[in-house]
């Protein structure tokens, strides 16, 4: 079988778990994407994504942290799996291979 | 842990209702997406999503304001509520895109309905036609029932606001129930509870009144206007109008000042402002002074009993005279509409108990003197037009019985579209079972079918309500003189009954497809496939049952508008016991022209074409509103009975036509006639246990302050309606007046050119009273208003059920051509053995025949229950006659017969070269 394949959408958010660590849950997520990124994505894409993340086994969740400005509810918290660091670094190696194999010259050109 | 319950954020109640509901607003997200979430959130997820979405509508109403977050809340919970939720099946829904999704297979079928509708332009033309048929009449009879539903409910404090009932009985009488009070009812219990916030009275003065503007440097403008009506200042602190200018709770303090509608004030003024400008007003309200106007207000597309063109203050004109200086009392002068505006949240069952108390310490001393009891009841404004007893309060009222009737005949005209549309697919679905066989064995599942065919039945319905829509529009005119109501276009294309409309052909789509969309995708491929197709039996006797519904739906309309016609019929053509026609009503409207009663008659007596005119103070058809409790003199004065009684002038009897069964008439030729003797009807010797052959001369007593007063009969008629025939007859007693005093001269005329004999009458008139207007009506048109309810009812019925028969043909025709298409072989080779045209039509018409016969049997006693129980509200009715059932079956019959023939002769002629060359 394949290994599973690692999305553009969904390395984004792995990467806002891995980024936000203990803090990440849901709505803290897709507001940092929000903030920080110069596009949004809805709160149900994040919340698909992140349950698509689990099934493939690049996250782990557990319960906890219920507090008041979320109505006493607990909120269910993500951590990057062994799976997910591996994939991550991955896609950040293949990354910086093709980074690496773009001439010097034409990278000065882009002014980079 | 765990969630925080509800309770504990218990919004309080501040005072102010709208600000406390913005806060919320502001707080809390929509609540029904809250509440979707709550029901409908993924098992297992419940919690978090709620306190994520939570999280983040607090951080979108940072970011973009609160409607924007309502938005975003919305539109999340739609996505993340079951079904819509991403289902967790695992990797492989990459392959199983529903197909509904997918452009290509959209694409292919759209095209292969649009073929389909091609190849058989009849089928789809019918279907179509029924289909917008049936949608047409449902949006009319939609915007009819909403209007009709719609009365009064846009006023701010509609909750709060009854109007008071009063029901005045005599002795044991049950007694009648009047919309109207005596003037000092309203400030009196104003004054009395503190659940009553404020109160208005209403009068209607003149039925028309003279609306004359005089202003420097134009010519004078006169205009006759009605509906203007008398109302106590605080009237616009009940009632809601949107004033364009003026202050609603200031407007009619002034005894002079005038309030306008948007269209009045344009026909007097035009465009330009109208507050502070005079206006001379005449009639009994203006007495041709002049009026400042201090309001005008939007004349609305919502309803309201109150129909008024303008506002006068009650303060004004006679009747502003009679409430200064007549000294009003509680028992007299039952004509004031008496509004109540209570405290919100007012327990008006605990009101309405104390009102007998009421009565015991204001109006005792009142009632006591005219001899009756009075007995008030509150009912809420909203609820006048449909669901009190009151034929009319301002405007002519309506049952909510006959809503639900016109509602069901909406509902059944379209179910037999849909019932069209489902045979005619279902029948004609060997046409399709290829189709469905090579899609099945492509690999379409039975779910993707069912949306196939449910999305072209849908996509024909919304044909069909485009057409409607554009139909609809076009017949409003129409519709609006059968019903009486003013819609205009404007209400049909409101937002709101757009989406109620396009809601209505949805679900009329999915219902009419639903049946042949489940049967058709069901065919087993292998067996279609093979050419080896028959119809079910169970889906032919389907067929059968829904177009003997069908039937059973038109027959028992048709059965339903044949009594209720005969019921008007005979509302319009029972003897009366009295001379209807030709007889004129003239109301004396004040008390100077009370006292010319005398010299008009003599006047109008001079003309040859005057038969004879009398003075009354009731006349039948209108409401007969004293009575009086007699008692045998054997009897004592609890064993009395009521007798309604009118005082009339000698000529009366005569001049109406009463008929008399014993003893005289009043004449001018017996000395001894005077007010203490009585003509009474044959209800009255019944009641009273008199028998006929000693009525004359018998006495009856009348008990008033502890003296007894005889009365003497002198004559006995036969019995007549003073009332509409809703009611029974009951004892009834005239009694000549002691001066004349009356409110209304009848005038018998004999003439073919009423027109001339108005002219004379008007001329007289104002010789005598040059500057009262002349008024009349027509004595059997007075009774007929009483009808008003039924006779549009039957009307509307009447058309939409004509239109329900055209339908259920429609779809007898497609089913027809449909079985003479299948059966051109059959047909070909028995002609070829000899049959003859008239066999063959029978053959082919005799199946159909059979159904439309077993709805008839279904339908006849159906029909007759509902109209059995109909007539009940009627006191005289007809007894269904046997032949109605006889002429509704025959017409529905031969409705049919004519329908299927024109199929089955255009078969039965065709030569069978031709059906049989092809093999």
């Amino acid at each position: 079988m394949k290994r599973p394949f690692l999305g553009e959408l969904e390395e984004v958010v792995l990467l806002t778990v891995a980024a936000l660590q203990e803090l990440a849950y849901c709505a803290s997520i897709t507001q940092t994407i929000d903030q920080q990124m110069a596009r949004s994505i809805s709160f149900p894409t994040v919340h698909t994504t992140l349950q698509r993340l689990e099934e493939k086994g690049f996250v782990s969740s557990q319960m906890g942290g219920a507090t008041s400005e979320r109505g006493g509810r607990q909120k269910r918290l993500f951590t990057v799996t062994v799976a997910g660091q591996r994939a991550l670094i991955e896609c950040r190696q293949v990354r910086s291979q093709l980074w690496e194999q773009i001439p010097t010259p034409v990278l000065q050109l882009w002014g980079v | 842990m765990g969630r925080i319950t509800k309770g504990s954020k218990g919004i309080p109640e501040p005072a102010d209702r709208r600000t406390s509901l913005d806060r919320h607003s502001a707080r809390q997200p929509p609540r029904w997406a809250e509440w979707l979430l709550s029901q409908f959130s993924p098992v297992g997820l419940e919690d978090e999503l709620q306190g994520d979405l939570q999280e983040m509508y607090t951080y979108w109403v940072k970011m973009v304001g609160l409607r924007g977050a309502r938005w975003r809340y919305s539109l999340a919970v739609l996505r993340l509520i079951r079904p819509f939720s991403r289902s967790r099946t695992g990797p492989t829904q990459a392959y199983s895109q529903p197909p509904i999704l997918s452009p290509t297979m959209l694409l292919n079928y759209v095209k292969v309905a649009w073929r389909n509708l091609l190849r058989s332009k009849s089928f789809s033309s019918i279907n179509v036609l029924g289909l917008t048929l049936g949608l047409t009449c449902c949006m009319l009879l939609t915007l009819y029932i909403r209007s009709e539903w719609s009365f009064d409910t846009h006023h701010q404090h509609a909750r709060e606001l009854y109007l008071l009932g009063s029901r005045s009985t005599v002795g044991q009488n049950a007694g009648r129930e009047h919309a109207a009070v005596s003037a000092p009812y309203g400030p009196a219990l104003k004054a009395e509870y503190p659940e009553i916030i404020q109160m208005a009275r209403l009068y209607m003065a003149d039925e028309k009144s003279l609306l004359q503007v005089r202003e420097q440097g134009k010519p004078l403008q006169s205009f006759y206007e009605t509906k203007g009506y008398q109302v106590d200042s605080t009237f616009f602190d009940l009632f809601t109008y949107a004033f364009i200018e003026g202050n609603p709770h200031k407007a009619l303090t002034d005894p002079h000042s005038v309030v306008l509608s948007e269209e009045v004030a344009a026909k007097l003024f035009g465009s330009a402002s109208a507050l502070g400008r005079l206006v001379r007003i005449g009639g009994d309200a203006g007495l041709s002074e002049d009026f400042k106007v201090t309001g005008v207000y939007r004349t609305s597309a919502t309803n309201s009993h109150i129909d008024a063109r303008f506002f006068l203050p009650i303060y004004t004109g006679d009747i502003g005279h009679f409430l200064r200086e007549g000294h009003p009392d509680f028992a007299n002068n039952n004509m004031f509409l008496t509004y109540l505006r209570l405290q919100p949240n007012t327990a008006v069952q605990a009101l309405a108990a104390k009102l007998p108390a009421f009565i015991e310490k204001y109006a005792r001393a009142d009632l006591k003197l005219v001899g009756f009891d009075q007995q008030l009841f509150l009912v809420p404004v909203p609820d006048l037009h449909l669901y009190a007893h009151f034929p009319s309060v301002v405007t002519p009222t309506n049952s909510v019985i006959y809503l639900y009737m016109i509602g069901s005949i909406a509902l059944f005209t379209l179910l037999i579209a849909c019932i069209n549309f489902m045979n005619l697919a279902t029948a004609r679905s060997a046409k399709r079972a290829a189709e469905v066989g090579v899609r099945k064995v492509m690999g379409a599942h039975q779910g993707a079918l069912v949306w196939q065919f449910l999305g072209e039945s849908i996509v024909l319905t919304f044909l069909a309500f485009l057409i409607a829509l554009a139909l609809g529009i076009l017949l409003l005119p129409l519709f609006n003189q059968l019903t009486g109501k003013a819609l205009s276009i404007r209400e049909f294309v409101e937002p709101q009954i757009l989406l109620i409309f396009l809601g209505m052909a949805l679900l009329t789509g999915l219902l009419a497809g639903s049946y042949p969309a489940f049967y058709l995708s069901l065919f087993n491929p292998a067996k279609v496939l093979k050419g080896k197709f028959t119809n079910s039996l169970s889906a032919v006797a389907l067929r059968k049952g829904l177009v003997v519904f069908q039937f059973v739906v038109s027959v028992g309309l048709v059965l339903a508008s044949f009594v209720i016609q005969k019921q008007m019929h005979y509302l319009r053509d029972k003897p009366l016991g009295f001379t209807q026609n030709q007889q004129i009503a003239i109301p004396f409207r004040s008390g100077d022209s009370r006292t010319t009663y005398t010299a008009f008659r003599n006047e109008i007596l001079q003309n040859n074409q005057v038969v004879s005119a009398a003075g009354t103070q009731f006349y039948p058809g209108i409401a007969n509103l004293s009575d009086m409790v007699f008692h045998r003199p054997d009897q004592s004065v609890e064993q009395g009975h009521d007798i309604r009684t009118n005082r009339v002038d000698f000529e009366y009897l005569q001049t109406m036509g009463f008929r008399l069964k014993q003893g005289r008439m009043f004449s001018r030729q017996f000395p001894g006639d005077t007010a203490n003797r009585i003509v009474v009807n044959e209800a009255t010797l019944r009641q009273f246990q008199i028998p006929e052959t000693n009525a004359i001369g018998q006495h009856l007593n009348f008990d008033w302050q502890g003296e007894t007063i005889p009365f003497e009969i002198v004559g006995v008629v036969h019995d007549f309606h003073y009332e509409d025939l809703h009611q029974p007859i009951t004892p009834y007693a005239f009694m000549l007046s002691r001066r004349p005093s009356f409110n209304y001269i009848i005038v018998h005329v004999n003439t073919a050119d009423m027109t001339n004999i108005l002219g004379f009458l008007e001329q007289k008139w104002k010789t005598l009273r040059p500057d009262e207007p002349f008024e009349y009506t027509f004595l059997n048109e007075d009774f007929q208003k009483n009808y008003h309810a039924e006779n549009r009812t039957s009307r509307i019925v009447r058309t939409f059920t004509l239109i329900s028969i055209l339908i259920s043909c429609l779809g007898l025709f497609g089913l027809a051509t449909f079985s003479a298409q299948q059966r051109t072989k059959e047909i070909g080779v028995r002609k070829v053995l000899g049959a003859s045209v008239a066999s063959i039509v029978l053959l082919l018409s005799k199946d159909f025949l059979k159904l439309v016969l077993i709805a008839i049997g279904i339908a006849s006693p159906l029909a007759w229950y509902a109209m059995h129980q109909w007539l009940q509200i009627f006191e005289y009715r007809i007894a269904i006659p046997w032949w109605v059932f006889v002429a509704a079956g025959a017409l529905a019959l031969v409705l049919a017969f004519i329908t299927i023939s024109l199929q089955s002769l255009k078969t039965a002629l065709t030569n069978p070269v031709k059906s049989l060359r092809s093999e």
